[in-house]
């Protein structure tokens, strides 16, 4: 028995559309279970620069909008519930990484870096791992974030001024990625933030 | 194998053998590592002697293992653990050497069948194994040390230091010509770079030393004088060019030459037999390879030095420059496509 | 019939090994390798998805049309790839950031479209399911020893465990491309070296029973 060439592009249709159903079905189900509130997730991650409950910063316009910028940009920020304090946790991505890209916390509190943590980093454990260490970290804090500040500069030699930052040997793309990323979190505060003092 | 003739045809039996080769570039050597005891002191001499202890060791126990023929007589182990304890600095630890020449004798060389059929330099690539397994280590260099004061077996304290540790000899840390040339011009007087009282690897700073040893190598015809003259005058030719392209046409020429590893691997690493091209126009063409790879690298690349990725580059093309350069037998004529 | 399914089953860890003897998902194999615990995630990521196409291939292998049964096997298999991704997203998120893009492109891993196309679609559920377990096992320990080795090399520890001050003196290396090829060659030649070894044992020795044999005939 010969079956017609209609009969079987018509069963060939109906098998895949019935297994991509299934298939669509299951992972339905499983994403039901697994799902991952990115927002609160993010929002328990930076507690790591900040010790406190943080909410997303939502203001009136443009405050909480992202920047672009070819090293690296902002892609959300977070302030504490408490009201009434200077302090932004800004998550920025920053580009040029070992990887393609990293994502950092940046904590400004009072015009000052206080904190970084990486939030979604993976370079090379033992080479670019080492510029995201606390001792890396440190070379950007406590410095005063103004209004003409021109962002940190990363050489490959001993820090001379204050707003060098030297890079860790063997890791010069993963350094060269932090540096994008708070470069970012730094123009947003100066252009966001510091308007929002001046109105 | 002991009767191993390097040649293109037509090919004239001699008393020329590997071993009395080797012998040669080992006499060729001896300015280079007379030079770096004195600006280094004993330690660079310890780290030779390990250096090539570790390469004759390696080859002798793979040959054991491994029931071949023994060919440590042929002495070129004891070549490629001499240069590439040259192409160390002075600052590191004891393990550096032994690991690093039985990497380049095991890995390089006797897998791929011994000597004469490894496919890149063993002492060059060695040496980048090393670059990549301690890079702070490899590339953190010091002072020459002075006499007078006593400083013959200093370095010696860096024996047992760690992979990152240079805390013990930050003091007398210093840049090399080639490093100081990318932040501006070189500060190290073109004398002290000819003479070799700069900072750098153990036999790659005494340009004389090196120029001693490749002329003699030249002189008795153990290597073509194509292959340094075309490197050294390729990297000059562009850094000519670079600066032209800066405004000071000659700051860059000579302390690109004299700086960093050209000379040694010019006369010594580029020139090895097997694995570099067997014509003339081959050799040529090798070394200008050579050279622009390593003018892109230092004036462009994020390292310093080039001249060892350079030369691991073209080792690597080497069978297709003897593929394209050729020699036409005497009396054959070219077919021409359409010849009526 | 029994010492045939246990063939089925040993067949991927030894004697036909993806990583070493098939040489299949090389790019995963030296891109996740840079840590122990990276490789055993990705192994058994890949012996899960392994295990699951093989029964559901097997199942519909009368179902599926035979012109359409690339298309149908690569639904089945991404179907796994994504229910795996999502349970690692949400109960081990640092692993999953560790295999970063390794784990989606399980998808497109040679050896589980293989084990479908030459294994699965011929063979009953059960020999299906012990082929996936054994080859998903036999990747997964290849690629724990590729990133102990590495690990200990490069970084001086074991799944994650500093060896006392031998990191002080790791060999970076290791952690770079380079030396994941370097280990994954002199790897397989060991590999490779031994299995040669042991089938020239097996046959010397079967050898030398025929000739006793023969030397008691005569």
């Amino acid at each position: 028995m010969r079956k017609s060439l209609g009969y079987e592009i018509l069963m060939t249709a109906l098998v895949l559309v019935v297994i991509a159903g299934i298939a669509g079905a299951l992972l339905g189900l499983v994403n039901h279970f697994t799902e991952v509130d990115e927002d609160e997730l993010l929002a328990r991650k930076a507690t790591a620069v900040y010790d406190g409950e943080l909410v997303k910063f939502v203001a009136s316009e443009g405050f909480d909008a992202p920047m672009d910028n070819k090293d690296g940009e902002v892609i959300s920020i977070y302030v504490p519930k408490e009201e009434g304090k200077n302090v932004y946790v800004v998550v920025a991505r920053g580009y040029g990484a070992y990887k393609g890209s990293l994502e950092l916390l940046v904590n400004i509190t009072d015009g000052k870096i206080v904190k970084i943590a990486a939030y979604e980093a993976n370079e090379t454990p033992g080479l670019g791992s080492k510029a995201l260490t606390e001792d890396y970290f440190k070379q950007y804090y406590n410095k005063k974030i103004t209004p003409d500040f021109p962002g940190f500069a990363l050489v490959k030699r001993p820090a001379e001024r204050s707003d060098e930052v030297s890079a860790v040997t063997g890791a010069s793309k993963s350094s060269t990625a932090v540096t994008g990323a708070v470069n970012a979190a730094v123009k947003w505060y100066q252009m966001r933030a510091m308007r929002r003092v001046e109105e | 194998m002991s009767k191993y003739i390097v040649s293109s045809s037509p090919h004239i039996a001699n008393e020329r053998t590997v071993t009395t080769i080797m012998l040669e570039v080992l006499i060729a050597l001896i300015p280079a590592v007379v030079a770096s005891v004195y600006f280094f002191g004993f330690y660079a001499l310890f780290l030779e002697v390990l250096s090539v202890g570790a390469a004759i060791g390696a080859e002798a126990l793979f040959n054991l293992i491994t029931k071949k023929e023994q060919t440590i007589t042929d002495c070129s182990a004891a070549v490629t653990g001499l240069l590439l304890a040259l192409n160390l600095p002075v600052s590191v630890p004891f393990y550096v050497p032994i690991i690093g020449s039985a990497f380049a004798i095991v890995f390089v060389k006797m897998l791929f069948g011994g000597i004469g059929k490894n496919f890149a330099n063993p002492a060059i690539a060695g040496r980048i194994f090393l670059l990549l397994a301690w890079s702070a280590a490899m590339t953190s260099f010091v002072k020459p040390i002075v006499w007078s004061n006593g400083e013959a077996f200093s370095y010696f304290r860096c024996i047992l230091k760690g992979r990152d540790g240079l805390v013990d000899v930050a003091a007398v840390s210093t840049a090399t010509p080639l490093a100081s040339l990318r932040f501006g011009a070189a500060k190290e007087g073109l004398l002290a770079m000819f003479l070799g009282n700069v900072g750098g690897s153990l036999g790659e700073t005494s340009a004389l030393a090196l120029l001693i040893g490749g002329v003699y190598l030249i002189v008795r015809r153990i290597i073509d004088w194509r292959v340094p003259v075309t490197f050294i005058g390729t990297v000059a030719v562009f850094a000519l060019i670079y600066g032209a392209a800066k405004g000071q046409p000659l700051a860059y020429v000579l302390p690109s030459v004299l700086g960093g590893g050209l000379f040694l691997g010019a006369f010594f690493m580029a020139t090895d037999y097997s694995t570099t091209p067997n014509t003339k126009l081959g050799l040529t063409v090798f070394a200008f390879g050579c050279g622009l790879i390593t003018s892109l690298i230092r004036f462009f690349g994020s390292y310093p030095e080039g001249v060892s990725f350079a030369i691991l580059l073209m080792n690597i093309v080497t069978p297709y420059i003897d593929k394209a350069c050729r020699p036409r037998p005497f009396g054959y004529v070219q077919k021409k496509g359409a010849k009526a | 019939m029994k010492s045939n399914r246990l063939n089925t089953l040993t067949n991927g860890i030894v004697k036909s090994n993806p990583t070493f003897r098939l040489v299949l998902g090389t790019c995963p194999t030296l891109a996740v390798t840079t840590q122990a615990l990276n490789g055993l995630a990705m192994g058994a990521a890949v012996t899960f998805v392994l295990l699951c196409s093989n029964i559901m291939i097997s199942l519909l292998k009368k179902v599926i049309p035979d012109r359409v049964r690339i298309p149908a096997f690569v639904v089945i298999i991404a179907t796994f790839v994504t229910v795996v991704q999502m349970v690692m997203k949400k109960f081990l998120p640092s692993l999953y950031d560790a295999l970063g893009v390794f784990l989606p492109l399980i998808v497109v891993n040679c050896i589980i479209l293989a084990r479908a196309e030459a294994f699965a679609s011929c063979n009953p559920v059960l020999d299906s399911a012990l082929d996936g377990l054994g080859m998903g096992f036999g990747f997964t320990l290849s690629l724990t020893f590729i990133g102990i080795v590495r690990e200990l090399l490069g970084a001086g520890s074991f799944f994650g465990m500093p060896i006392g001050s031998l990191g002080n003196v790791s060999m970076t290396v290791f952690i770079l491309p380079a030396g994941g090829f370097l280990v994954y060659g002199t790897l397989m030649a060991l590999v490779n070296f031994l299995t040669g070894l042991a089938e020239n044992r097996k046959y010397d020795s079967s050898h030398k029973e025929k000739k006793n044999e023969k030397e008691a005939n005569v």
